[in-house]
């Protein structure tokens, strides 16, 4: 039975923060077509061609776009993963191995960058073909950068300085090439990973229209002729029930096209029987179902309504039941880190968060190890800096490797005393204010005291248990942590980036990683979370060196810039490291083969198929 | 005045001034189920203030290494939640927080009601009119947006739930007082009293309101029973007193995540404490009740 | 009558249009606004600056309020930020699933509680009395929420009877096609509901038995039977009519708790989720659309007890 009465509590996923991925990832991710290989003694049948399958998306997750540019409001993970199984980007990644792209599942080669790392090539694919028999060419791309370019302020993944802004000049080189100038050098690594994947070439011939019944041209090489047309593509874009009807979402390139979408969020991709690329579809029919909550999945799950889905991870005593009822069960490990900022430009305590031995007896204060394996049953992994812990890879920073401040609660309480604190009626209370080594710090007062408020997400027990943990610890020491739970939403709405002397700015702890505070596109650099000017900075932690290092991440061509970024972080702790949970524990049927669980969040159905 | 208790209302003994009061006490105390109610309050009140002194457990810690401690395990004769408190203590504390709540919010509901009740009724005309609008509306919502949107702009501790609470629950006396008022207001000595030119004020909280007493305490109870049910509601969706501060509703609903664990000390005891101290009051104010309706009878 | 009728209704305009202002004023003064929330954090100022022009929220709060109200005239609820529908619609879906939900449940503890409360009424203070009493204030005192697990524990898991999930089905014809999988949330509706009707009825029935109208039918030689059942109850039923009127927005509450608890797609959970995403369009909607109920309902509940009860009708000419 359902084992989380709670109810739907648990529901809002946070949506908002997978929209991160979902844009960056607008181009989706997929795997190097590894996965369970066919034959998989786990699944011990032979591969079968065609069938349904059905996926279980996440609670409240209702898909609601399928134009490959995103505007504001429509960045949900799920209308990512849909769109790139009909539209293909330029390029896909597969979080399992982030150093490339998934070439196979994208529409071009890889590209190729000058020696200066100022611009960079790229051809595309020989084999695809749009499904009115046109040639995926070059052209195509260039009318994607040109509305883009006209309407970049209405493009929901648009930062400034970065694309198109960072585009110097775009060039047809022939049919199937062409080259972008850069204004800077730019490391190849972050720039196809956090750029390029952005890119999707989209069916000029078909879509270069003004309005409805007008003729193709090539309107969107002039600013106006490209905003009509943007117009005209986002005001079909918005009428969701003609996704299935639609002539113009009929011109797919990808290896599926939609068959149905609801307004309630059910989606159903069928095998594009015209696609031409080496990457078609196993199966005949992959649905994608809505549910209002978590615990309405696992009963659906329990009778057998869904060939993939999830279990809440308090669910995770109903392992053997799901198990033996066919099911394998897989945790789904994120690409992303966990994490709760100070919020630096807090009036009150700002001046106390800018102390770092603060910070460091506030993190030596928690106990992730023990978070991880009690309150959240194994399904987290403790994260110690600003690149994903799991998998490791080459971007780990040596001191990011190994927790640099374990939890020990004496040496937190001592960092605290010997800068001037002393703790009266439990609280820490500044009593040598001043800027020397023994003192309490620049722009703390005396009589000070360590009082901190936290706004956290509600709905999940894990979570609350882990704020209760954390206020428990911090206490020991001389912290007074006291704890606000709301909707995920209103969490975010409360935790903007301020000023001082803003209203806004009375908030000075924020959590939101009940599923991961932010999962990052295949390069994991820092330049939208916690680089000085990012918008996403939420805190705004400010740090000369950080900012050196996250540019040097973003364009140096030194392959050490990641892991000097990410050792200097996890020393400089610009916010609380907290242990990251799974992006969900899945159950997946064992007659499923060839899927894989992309850390990115992203998913490749046509590489699904059945075995007997 | 009913059928079972025979011809009740001795009605014209013109009996001494604390003879009603005496009548009712004694009536109160005949009834079985009222006193039933008060003793069982009176032992959740010891068990819950003077428990902790009895059993002192850490309710601030947590203790992860002790989580899920099936009773009577290292000492826990309730056995320890999923953070590894003592859910006996945890039980006493809990029981403050939903008493003191319920109690607060439930006398400040009533007191707001009566007085806004007692104003509209006995001064009528557009005056009652726009005010029991207002009612109407706020019955009209739904108390659980208000309690949504209020926990968005206030942090839950204890003064503030019972102002929230409070806040939400007023219609319903307020109602109830103004029929009163109503027709106290037409009764002789009201009237008696504004012609001999007594002021508005006087007239309402030296006679509407002391008239109307027995229903404003009999609804006091009820009113406190609600208020210890809403805590419970409000606690379930997330909106409860913020650790390491909790209340029944809040440990119940963390509990039922575990039902499935087996783990049932994290479920019944707070669930039980609930409906107990909620049968309580309402037994009482029953108890009341009857007395309150002998007593007018006799007037 | 007819003025009667004026007059009612002009007060429930007003207390509509007093709902409005309440609910929107409430919503609006949250600090923050729900831009960030609906974008995600990755939202460029830019954004919010956009999206909160196009939902007004860069406006003065009168010029909101009139944007909503005007949009209401014309029949506009506006449109859910994260649904891709407009709330009429979303409503127009729910309403008829939580409606069966809760007017099953309404029903079945009406059918329970009236004989129940006449039967206590005329047996006051027996031992059954107490001990029906204690049954009542129990299952009064039990939160929804328990009961609905003890149901669970006990229907689904202990004695496998009943499925534990309310039927998913998108119209109300396969909603009833799973019936048994209405059996518990409508019983847990309806036992909280008996508690509360049960006793009304019994006090209503204490009051009627001391009527002038109750001796003198006695007196006339009526059977005791005829007397409670024809007299007694008719009479007794009118403070439950008046109370089912007012009682809508608290089978609400009731009904989002169960809606939740067994994930049953109804007004509730819309509500619920609603509340989570801070879709202010949705939430604006329903509890409107709740308020208005209310408030005919206890429109209706006033003409109806002038009908069943001839004393009220006097005092209504």
């Amino acid at each position: 039975m359902n084992r989380s009465l709670r109810p739907s509590l648990r529901a809002a996923r946070p949506l908002a923060v997978l929209g991160v991925a979902a844009t960056l990832l607008a181009a989706g991710c997929s795997s190097g077509g590894s996965g369970t290989a066919p034959g998989d003694p786990a699944n011990g049948g032979t591969p079968q061609q065609g069938g349904s399958v059905t996926f279980a998306m996440p609670p409240n997750a209702t898909p609601n776009w399928i134009f490959p540019i995103a505007t504001p409001g429509h960045t949900q993970a799920y209308n990512g993963t849909i769109r790139q199984q009909v539209f293909l980007p330029l390029y896909v990644y597969d979080g399992t191995d982030t150093s490339k792209p998934d070439v196979k599942a994208g529409a071009a080669e890889l590209p190729k960058y000058s020696e200066d790392g100022k611009s960079v090539t790229i051809t595309m694919k020989d084999d695809l073909t749009w499904a009115n028999g046109e040639k995926v060419t070059a052209r195509d791309v260039e009318f994607w950068f040109n509305l883009i370019k006209a309407n970049k302020e209405k493009w929901a993944t648009y930062n400034e300085g970065q694309f198109p802004d960072n585009i110097a000049k775009f060039t047809l080189v022939d049919d199937k090439t062409f080259t972008m100038d850069l204004t800077q050098a730019y490391n190849p690594d972050w720039f196809t990973a956090n750029q390029l994947t952005r890119m999707s070439p989209m069916p000029q011939k078909a879509w270069d229209i003004q309005e409805a019944g007008g003729q193709v041209g090539d309107y969107d090489r002039t600013p106006e002729g490209a905003k009509k047309v943007f117009d005209y593509l986002i005001g079909e874009a918005g009428k969701l029930s003609e996704y299935a009807t639609n002539p113009l979402w009929k011109v797919a390139d990808g290896p599926f096209t939609i068959k149905e979408f609801t307004t309630t969020g059910q989606v159903t991709l069928a095998k594009n029987p015209k696609y031409t690329g080496e990457d078609a579809a196993h199966l005949d029919t992959v649905t994608l179902k809505p549910f209002t909550s978590a615990q309405a999945e696992l009963n659906v799950l329990r009778s057998g309504g869904v060939d993939y889905g999830y279990l809440p991870a308090l669910a995770l005593s109903q392992q053997k039941t799901i198990e033996s009822m066919g099911y394998k069960v897989e945790p789904w490990d994120g690409w992303a880190i966990t994490y709760i900022p100070y919020n630096f430009n807090n009036p009150e305590m700002g001046p106390v968060f800018k102390q770092l031995y603060i910070r460091q007896a506030v993190q030596m204060s928690v106990d992730q190890d023990t978070i991880a394996r009690v309150i959240w049953h194994d399904q987290a992994t403790p994260g110690y800096g600003p690149v994903p812990q799991v998998p490791p890879g080459s971007y780990l920073g040596e001191k990011q490797k190994t927790n640099p401040y374990l939890f020990d609660l004496d040496k937190a309480k001592a960092l605290l005393t010997s800068h001037g604190w002393e703790i009266q009626n439990g609280v820490a209370t500044c009593t040598r204010p001043g800027g020397g080594d023994d003192q309490c710090g620049e722009g703390v007062e005396q009589g000070t005291q360590l009082k901190f408020q936290l706004l956290t997400e509600s709905g999940s027990t894990e979570t609350d248990n882990t704020m209760q943990e954390l206020q428990s610890s911090l206490s020991k020491i001389g912290i007074a942590l006291s704890i606000k739970s709301e909707p995920l939403n209103s969490v975010l709405d409360h935790s903007p980036v301020c000023k001082p002397e803003e209203a806004a700015c009375s908030w000075q702890l924020s959590f939101f990683g009940t599923q991961g505070s932010w999962y990052y596109p295949a390069y994991p650099s820092g330049e939208d979370i916690f680089a000085g000017d990012a918008g996403t900075n939420l805190g705004s932690y400010s740090d000369p060196k950080a900012d050196e290092l996250v540019k040097a991440s973003t364009s140096s061509t030194s392959p050490t810039a990641m892991q000097d970024y990410s050792s200097y972080l996890a020393e400089n702790l610009p916010v609380i490291w907290m242990p990251n949970p799974a992006y969900q524990v899945s159950a997946i049927k064992k007659t499923l083969g060839g899927v894989v669980q992309d850390p990115m969040a992203g998913m490749t159905p046509q590489r699904w198929y059945l075995v007997k | 005045m009913t059928a079972s208790v025979p011809s009740p209302v001795v009605a014209a003994q013109p009996a001494p001034v604390v003879g009603p009061y005496r009548r009712m006490v004694r009536l109160f105390f005949a009834n079985r189920l009222a006193v039933t109610g008060l003793v069982l309050l009176a032992l959740l009140l010891l068990f819950c203030f003077v428990g902790p002194l009895v059993h002192p457990t850490d309710q601030i810690h947590t203790q992860l290494a002790d989580a899920n401690l099936a009773p009577g395990v290292k000492g826990h004769p309730l056995g320890t939640d999923d953070v590894g408190r003592d859910v006996l203590g945890r039980l006493m504390v809990g029981g403050q927080t939903s008493l003191e709540i319920g109690i607060a919010a439930g006398l400040l509901a009533t007191l707001i009601g009566t007085v806004w009740g007692a104003v509209a009724g006995y001064t009528g005309g557009w005056l009652d009119a726009i005010m029991m609008r207002v009612v109407d509306a706020g019955i009209a919502i739904p108390a659980l947006f208000l309690l949504l949107v209020s926990a968005t702009i206030f942090r839950p501790t204890v003064t503030t739930q019972i102002l929230i609470i409070g806040c939400v629950s007023w219609l319903v006396p307020a109602r109830l007082v103004r029929a009163e008022a109503l027709s106290l207001r037409s009764r002789d000595f009201v009237q008696a009293m504004m012609a001999m030119g007594g002021s508005h004020r006087r007239a309402v909280f030296r006679h509407i309101i002391p008239n109307a007493i027995g229903t404003v305490v009999v609804n006091a109870t009820f009113q406190v029973a609600d208020a210890i049910l809403l805590v419970a509601y409000v606690s379930f969706l997330g909106l409860g007193v913020a650790p390491p501060a909790t209340d029944w509703g809040a440990m119940l609903s963390n509990g039922i995540s575990y039902t499935y664990d087996g783990y049932w000390w994290l479920i019944f005891p707070a669930g039980i404490a609930i409906i107990l101290v909620v049968s309580a009051f309402n037994c009482i104010g029953d108890g009341l009740r009857d007395s309150f309706e002998v007593r007018l009878q006799g007037r | 009558m007819t003025r009667f009728l004026a007059k009612r209704i002009g007060q429930a305009l007003v207390v509509v249009a007093l709902v409005t202002v309440i609910v929107f004023l409430l919503l609006h003064t949250v600090p923050g606004g729900p831009a960030r929330g609906i974008l995600g954090p990755q939202a460029t100022a830019a954004a919010i600056a956009a999206f909160n022009h196009e939902h007004g929220f860069d406006r003065s709060l009168p010029e909101q309020y009139w944007m909503y109200v005007s949009g209401l005239l014309h029949g506009d609820l506006g449109a859910s930020y994260t649904l891709n529908q407009s709330v009429s619609s979303l409503i127009e879906q729910r309403i008829p699933k939580t409606l069966v939900l809760t007017g099953l449940s309404t029903l079945v503890a009406l059918l329970v509680a009236i004989p129940l409360g006449v039967w206590q009424g005329r047996r006051r203070k027996g031992l059954t009395d107490y001990f029906i009493t204690t049954l009542v204030f129990i299952g009064y005192a039990t939160p929804v929420f328990f009961l609905a697990l003890i149901l669970v524990i006990v229907f689904a898991e202990k004695i496998p009877i009943l499925p534990v999930q309310a039927p998913q089905a998108e119209t109300l014809a396969g909603l009833f096609a799973d019936s048994r999988g209405l059996v518990l949330p409508i019983l847990a509706g309806a036992i909280a509901s008996v508690a509360v009707f049960s006793r009304y009825m019994r006090s209503a029935v204490l009051d009627n038995l001391a009527e002038d109208y109750v001796r003198t039918a006695r007196a006339k030689g009526a059977s005791e039977r005829r007397v409670v059942w024809l007299h007694i109850m008719r009479n007794s039923l009118t403070p439950i009519v008046a109370m089912l009127g007012y009682q809508l927005p608290v089978l609400f509450s009731g009904a989002l708790v169960i809606e939740s608890v067994f994930n049953y797609p109804g007004m509730g959970l819309l509500f619920w989720n609603a509340a989570q995403t801070s879709d202010y369009p949705i939430l604006l909607g329903a509890v409107l659309v709740i308020a208005v109920a209310t408030v005919i309902g206890s429109l209706i509940a006033d003409i109806l007890q002038a009908f069943i009860d001839p004393r009220v009708r006097g005092a209504i000419k």
